[in-house]
């Protein structure tokens, strides 16, 4: 089985560190990697020498005793009931990729199992999407060459867990892309894609806590940064009139935190929400970003999975905690984009936005109390054509973790049910045992309110024109109403 | 858009039957449809049997409910230790292009394919087939697994012909009972005559009286009274209006030459008849459930009809049907079933006529878990329809749909909870659960405001169900 192959190929896992070269040898026992003779190579040309002939999953996966195979499923059942989502990918082959919890090495039977079944479906022309059992929802996503499983076990709706990894799965090829990671699996079908992934572990585990937590990853939204609309015209012109003259320069944002500030790009092209959403998870993940100016391949499934883009991710100053990210698709962009970068935050020291920004970023976000309307205790709003949406802070009676996180759920059910295929919905009312929520859709706004549960019909239709009132003062500060193209 | 829905399938296994590779056709008990390849018939059960290993790992304690792939939904039941039923269903858009163009590939929607509907008509079925043939487990120790096979396939068959389960709605989920509203002291008139038939006829143990299709008094418990019941409006109100001869020319009335008032019904549709007695028509024979130790009991059930009365006899299975018990029941039924039943018409009449019904564009169901009642005005029992003029709207199949997403979450998660939804096309669909009665309620009105919807509501809550108590 062993085998002289050797292949060797610019680290993409380690993308956000400078490039390193990674050594490996296509050794059929993992646990032995034996290094050997390391040859540099463009990402675009892996060569992979004596491709091992496929063997099918029987044949892969060491049988266990029927006791041992039982020890471990007891353990991912123990585990399940401690967390709540289970994510597991693998590829096609049975390869284990990612789990979020627990050793994926012990799970080959759990792996051969789910292939079995994704194959079995296949075979008939048809694709396996959820299984359901009591409170459990167990979700397939089949994206050939890899398939990606979620198991839920609080009766979650199948679009959420779906969403989520389709989310995993974008992370995944933001890294690598979708044409790389055919290219891998084509060439060599049992090829084991941790190998390429190790580092990134730990961005798909933060990404899958914000699909968790996010009410913009419900609301497929992003949530802006509050500040007068006259300061981030100033702060969007700046880097506007700086980055218009670069070449190849596609998107630049600025992103406080969760929280996006100011978006630009090229004209005919537009940043979709997921992508954005892979961006903000990249750059809240990596602490190295705080230090140093970074230059970074990333691609962005959404806008075109097929190729890198390159990123130059950077915090304006010391003094000023925002990021800014310039995607370009010119990888030798880089001083360039250093120089933009550095006049950009020169030019707002002295316009005072950085000033701005810190203000905005330490700011108490908006509260709701100040729209004062009896009974209205949290919500959600979205502006549809914008893609933006604003939530404030959880209040009283939500202090704690769980009570906010059922709140969430409420709100998710709401959503799926509001948008489910076939039957999309205008208005919910909903009397629940803690809370009344009331789900209103127009072509422009979906809006979530969340009242007491004793709140009268009448106060919960007049709270709707109110708080619509209210929003059309606020909003200017609330969203992003300006995404200038050049 | 309509949605097509067509069964692909429903099988019955047990993976205890069979010991190695080769002989796993052995597990299949029943396969609709017959004529499926043998091989792919035991690859559909092979799958199934991977996704309820595989689930395991998962949740232990609860069984795997249900599998949805792109085109199709598989809805599991397991009623018993290793037995397992499966439909498999598939559901096609057809729109008008697709119509105009056949060729193309079908568009699938099987995201309105909901579980409840599928769940709630297996479960149904089963607990038919134990009524009226037995428990699986039972009747394979007993026998042996191709008796089982011969039962099941008798019993399946002929609900799958019977019934059309693509067409199955939110209406069909309760199986509930339609109780006829009587006044006191007709209802206890009719609850004493029918203590007095238990008290005077031994072999009578227990008995069930029925005006047209609704019921005025069972003396059975509320799970079997709603499987007879059924089984009565399935097999019997049909056969009777359909050939009154079925009453009138068989063989019980050429023996009791002397009925005049009432007659016996028998050769009606079972499974498992009283065999010794063919001269003088066959009657079901039927397994019920003990209230007091779990365990099943067979009754003859003796099904007599007067006016439009129907009274249900259990008779133990040590008592023979002779002539001279025929005889003697119908002398002792004949005229006072038939003035009962005149008695009972009046009042609904009286009661029909003195209540002044407004028109309302709206469609209601009302399912009381407690007793499985049931009384709705989108499937208007024969009784009641007369007189009860509802105005007529065909409930859209999204609002059907939106029913049973309600019904669902109520039971999986708010046991007290009311709901009410503006559906695109601008109907209001509402729903409250509370005390374990549900109310669903369909508005045909252009109302933007929450509050006038609430009163709509409230109004008709009030006009068909004042004296229950709802939450809002």
């Amino acid at each position: 089985m062993k085998d002289a192959g050797v292949t060797s190929y610019r680290d993409l896992k380690n993308m956000i560190e400078k490039n390193r070269e990674v050594i490996y040898s296509n050794d059929m026992e993992e646990q032995q990697e034996t290094a050997t003779t390391a040859l540099h190579s463009s990402v675009d040309n892996i060569t992979i020498h004596n491709p091992i002939v496929n063997l099918s999953i029987t044949e892969d996966e060491s049988k266990p005793s029927t006791s041992k195979q039982q020890i471990v499923h007891e353990n991912i059942f123990d585990q399940l009931k401690g967390n709540n989502k289970h994510i597991f990918v693998l590829s096609t082959a049975g390869k284990p990729i990612y789990t979020r919890f627990g050793n994926e090495n012990q799970m080959a039977s759990l792996f051969g199992l789910m292939i079995a079944l994704v194959s079995v479906t296949q075979d008939s022309n048809d694709t396996l999407q959820s299984i359901c059992c009591g409170h459990t929802r167990i979700v397939f996503l089949n994206k050939d060459p890899i398939i990606l499983v979620g198991v839920s076990q609080s009766a979650e709706p199948y679009d959420r867990i779906k969403k989520q990894l389709t989310y995993v799965y974008n992370n995944i090829i933001s890294i690598l892309t979708l044409t790389q990671l055919k290219k891998i699996f084509h060439n060599r079908n049992n090829f084991d894609l941790r190998r390429l992934m190790s580092g990134s572990e730990r961005l798909i585990d933060k990404l899958i806590s914000f699909t968790e937590n996010d009410p913009g990853f419900y609301l497929d939204s992003i949530s802006c940064l509050q500040m007068p609309s006259s300061n981030r015209d100033k702060i969007t012109q700046t880097i506007l009139t700086e980055c218009s003259k670069i070449k190849n320069l596609v998107f630049g944002l600025l992103i406080a935190q969760k929280h996006i500030i100011s978006i630009i790009r090229m004209k005919k092209y537009s940043l979709e929400v997921s992508d954005i959403h892979l961006i903000l998870n990249l750059i809240n993940s990596t602490e190295s970003f705080k230090t140093a100016e970074s230059w970074t391949p990333i691609c962005l499934p959404a806008f075109d999975s097929s190729g890198f883009m390159h990123a130059h991710i950077s915090y304006l100053a010391e003094d000023c905690q925002a990021c800014l990210v310039l995607l370009t698709i010119d990888r030798d962009l880089f001083f360039l984009l250093s120089d933009a970068k550095r006049k950009i935050t020169e030019k707002m020291r002295r316009n005072d936005c950085l000033q701005a920004i810190n203000e905005a970023i330490v700011r108490q976000p908006l509260n709701l109390a100040r729209a004062n309307i009896v009974g209205l205790r949290h919500l959600l709003y979205k502006n549809k054509n914008r893609s933006q949406h604003w939530s404030p802070p959880f209040t009283s009676p939500y202090n704690t973790d769980t009570l906010q996180q059922n709140l969430m759920s409420v709100y998710c059910s709401l959503i799926s049910q509001m948008n489910f295929p076939g039957r999309t919905l205008k208005v919910i009312y909903q009397q629940l045992t803690a809370e009344t929520m009331l789900a209103w859709a127009t072509d422009d706004v979906e809006l979530y309110m969340c009242f007491e549960p004793l709140v009268s019909k009448e106060c919960a239709t007049n709270a709707i024109t109110k708080l619509t009132q209210w929003m059309k003062k606020e909003e200017d500060s609330l969203f992003i109403f300006n995404i200038p193209m050049f | 858009m309509p949605t097509e829905v067509i069964v692909q399938n429903l099988y019955i296994f047990n993976s205890k039957l069979s010991k190695t590779e080769e002989d796993g056709a052995n597990k299949i008990l029943f396969y609709y449809p017959a004529y499926e390849d043998e091989n792919k018939k035991v690859l559909n059960v092979g799958h199934i049997e991977a996704v309820i290993y595989f689930t395991t790992n998962f949740n232990k304690n609860q069984s795997c409910e249900s599998l949805r792939t792109e085109k199709t939904l598989q809805v599991l039941y397991n009623p018993e230790p290793d037995f397992w039923i499966i439909i498999t269903l598939s559901a096609q858009c057809k729109t008008k292009q697709n119509l105009s163009a056949s060729s193309d590939e079908p568009v699938y929607c099987t995201y309105n394919l909901q579980e409840p509907i599928y769940l709630a008509i297996l479960k149904h079925w089963y607990h038919t087939f134990q009524m009226t043939v037995g428990n699986m487990t039972k009747l394979m120790i007993e026998n042996d697994a191709d008796h089982l096979r011969v039962m099941l396939n008798k019993f399946y068959n002929k609900y799958l012909q019977s019934t059309d389960v693509s067409s199955q709605t939110f209406m069909d989920m309760f199986q509930g009972i339609s109780f006829l509203p009587l006044e006191n002291v007709i209802h206890l008139y009719a609850q004493s005559f029918l203590n007095a038939i238990e008290n005077t006829f031994q072999q009578v143990d227990f008995s069930m009286l029925l005006y047209n299709d609704s019921l005025v008094w069972s003396g059975l418990n509320k799970r079997q009274t709603q499987l007879v019941y059924s089984y009565i409006l399935m097999w019997v109100l049909p056969e009777i209006i359909r050939d009154e001869n079925v009453v009138k020319g068989n063989s019980v009335q050429k023996l009791l030459p002397n009925q005049l008032v009432g007659r016996f019904i028998t050769n009606i549709w079972a499974i498992k008849t009283d065999s010794w007695s063919c001269d003088l028509g066959k009657v079901p024979v039927l397994w019920l459930r003990n209230n007091n130790d779990d365990t099943f009991k067979s009754y003859r059930l003796v099904i007599y009809k007067a006016h439009h009365s129907i009274l249900c006899m259990f008779i133990k299975m040590d008592n023979p049907l002779t002539a001279d018990l025929y005889n003697s029941l119908d002398q002792f039924l004949g005229t006072k079933l038939h003035l009962l039943s005149e008695k009972i018409k009046n009042s609904v009449e009286k009661s029909l006529s003195s209540k002044s019904y407004t028109d309302r564009p709206a469609k209601f169901v009302y399912f009381n878990a407690m007793n499985l009642a049931i009384k709705n005005s989108i499937k208007s029992s024969h009784t009641t329809s007369i007189t009860n003029k509802y105005s007529e709207f065909n409930l859209s199949p999204e609002a059907l749909r939106i029913l049973v997403d309600i019904s669902s979450q109520h039971s999986c998660l708010h046991p007290t909870s009311s709901t009410m939804i503006k559906t695109s096309n601008d109907n209001w669909v509402a729903g409250r659960l509370c005390n374990s009665r549900e109310i669903y309620i369909v508005l045909n009105q252009k109302l933007t405001k929450l509050c006038d919807v609430d009163l709509e509501i409230q109004n008709l809550c009030t006009q068909e169900l004042g004296t229950i108590f709802f939450y809002d």
